[in-house]
């Protein structure tokens, strides 16, 4: 399902920020990709996004080489990944409704697909009355549902997680990785990358630290060795 | 793409020129502002042209027939000189109406010339129009070639003082209208990327969540279009009413010694330039502004 084999990203003003990175998720696995600031975790996602390109080495998507992934074929790869970010990313002048259909409209979705899958996923994250709100009218912790919801609706194989507990209050936060976890045990992949030591030691799901861009550890267990 | 996804971009072109509010006025005002301008430039220079031509097509040369040529060798010299390239009219000005016209010229000291039409010493002559001052020469020189004809008044002199003034006028008016251009483009592309710039998150958002260049681009073109549209309404008013207003202030200073062009007979041209160029600008505007946004 997700597949690095060999990566390295070095940027342009010489920091190696991966190196010789190698781990296979997957389907329907539940990873964590755990580390402290600056070990690489972010750039995993960046690299899974494509908004950077490794420097060395191959990775796989759900069969697909990113490698040889071409500028007009990204769209498309993209929709087969749902995004959630630690600053939620949701689009300020429309709605709640809007801001998820607008993912179901890149598909071309017809008007009753929307309609039906809209309020589906809404009720998934427990916000169908806060349909007609604007993102400024909601909470953190009801944005980051919001972007779990527009993540989901396009039911993707793979969820990728940065930091989604980040701005968020200890119960939010906690919220959030209960709908991960119900997003997983539907068959979805999951890859959270996170700080939060607390939900990674409770949940007990595959960890992989990264430290010093170089994977250290990968192992069912909690966000440490200790743990 | 079909009818669905059209009507989306259109609602969505819409929805966010309505949602952006300050700044969709903001970029109304500043493209209007240039179209105005743009609009006022189309007008000055189709007076200047409609001048020019006017001074053009009234300045005439006078072919003087042999005196004593019959008349229906005159009439022949007459059908000759119609058939000259760069012949625009020929008018024949008889003997008499030269007369009459000298003893205007004469004005207070026409007395001098009482008794004289009985034996008038003036020839008949043609006043032949062309339609290229420029090729005078040429022209004159065919018309020589026709037998019975004793001279070609030409007024050289001022034939080029004219064709380089209207000449003169007409590249200055080009010029500033290339400069304007320049001008106008460039207010309206920054105020278009002031407005890209301040959604450029959105546009990133779009791309990860997985919509193509063309998703992305085409309601903030059908945006553009929007603005570029009310822009050359609101322009169109401001400049007829102002040309109006010159017209009637022209007509009242000047009487009919200046004659402008009435509105009738530009505001099809003003409505195409101005509502063309206010679109083009909106539209490309929008697209040369989000490309360096979309390369995400």
């Amino acid at each position: 399902m997700v597949f690095f084999n060999h990566v390295t990203k070095q940027y342009d003003n010489g920091i190696v920020a991966l190196d010789d990175v190698n781990f296979f998720v997957d389907k329907g696995e539940f990873v964590f990709i755990v580390g402290s600031s600056g070990a690489g975790k972010s750039t995993i996602t960046k690299l899974i996004l494509c908004e950077e390109h490794p420097t060395g080495g191959s990775i796989l998507i759900n069969g697909i080489n990113l490698s040889e992934l071409r500028h007009r074929e990204m769209p498309c790869y993209r929709r087969q990944l749902g995004m959630v970010f630690q600053d939620f990313r949701l689009l300020p002048n429309k709605s709640v409704f809007d801001n998820i259909a607008f993912a179901m409209h890149v598909r071309s979705a017809t008007a009753k697909e929307i309609r039906r899958g809209v309020p589906n996923v809404l009720a998934m994250v427990g916000l169908s009355a806060k349909a007609k709100a604007r993102p400024n009218q909601l909470s953190g912790g009801e944005q980051q549902r919001v972007a779990l919801a527009r993540a989901m609706v396009n039911n993707p194989p793979v969820l990728i997680a940065d930091e989604p507990t980040g701005n968020l209050d200890p119960t939010t936060a906690e919220g959030i990785m209960n709908i991960l976890e119900d997003i997983n045990k539907r068959g979805t992949t999951v890859i959270t990358v996170t700080h939060a030591q607390d939900h990674v030691n409770r949940m007990k799901k595959r960890v992989i630290e990264i430290d010093y861009g170089k994977i250290v550890r990968d192992e069912i267990g909690g966000y440490s060795n200790e743990c | 793409m079909n009818v669905r996804s059209m009507s989306y971009f259109l609602q969505e072109g819409f929805r966010s020129f309505w949602i952006n509010g300050l700044m969709s006025i903001a970029s109304v005002v500043t493209v209007t502002l240039c179209l105005v301008l743009f609009g006022i430039y189309l007008l000055f220079s189709a007076n200047v042209n409609h001048a020019a031509d006017q001074l053009e097509n009234s300045f005439e040369i006078r072919v003087h027939i042999t005196v004593g040529t019959p008349g229906d060798k005159v009439r022949q010299i007459g059908e000759q000189i119609k058939a000259i390239d760069n012949v625009g009219g020929v008018v024949f000005f008889s003997k008499a109406e030269a007369f009459e016209e000298w003893k205007t010229q004469f004005e207070d000291k026409a007395a001098l010339l009482e008794g004289m039409e009985l034996d008038n010493p003036l020839p008949d002559a043609y006043k032949v129009t062309l339609e290229d001052l420029t090729a005078i020469d040429a022209t004159i020189a065919e018309i020589n070639k026709i037998q019975n004809i004793s001279s070609v008044k030409n007024y050289r002199e001022t034939i080029d003082r004219l064709v380089s003034i209207t000449s003169v006028v007409r590249n200055i008016s080009l010029w500033f209208m290339i400069f304007f251009a320049l001008i106008s483009v460039f207010i309206i592309s920054n105020a278009i990327r002031l407005t890209v710039f301040a959604r450029r998150r959105e546009v990133n958002i779009m791309k990860f969540v997985g919509a193509t260049d063309l998703f992305i681009s085409l309601p903030f073109t059908i945006e553009g279009i929007i603005i570029g549209v009310i822009s050359a309404i609101l322009s169109l008013l401001l400049v007829t009413e102002g040309y109006h207003y010159i017209i009637s202030y022209v007509a009242n200073r000047f009487g009919s010694d200046v004659s402008l062009l009435k509105i009738r007979d530009v505001i099809w041209q003003l409505i195409g330039y101005v509502s063309g160029l206010g679109v083009t600008l909106g539209a490309v505007g929008s697209m040369i502004s989000l490309r360096r946004h979309l390369h995400v």
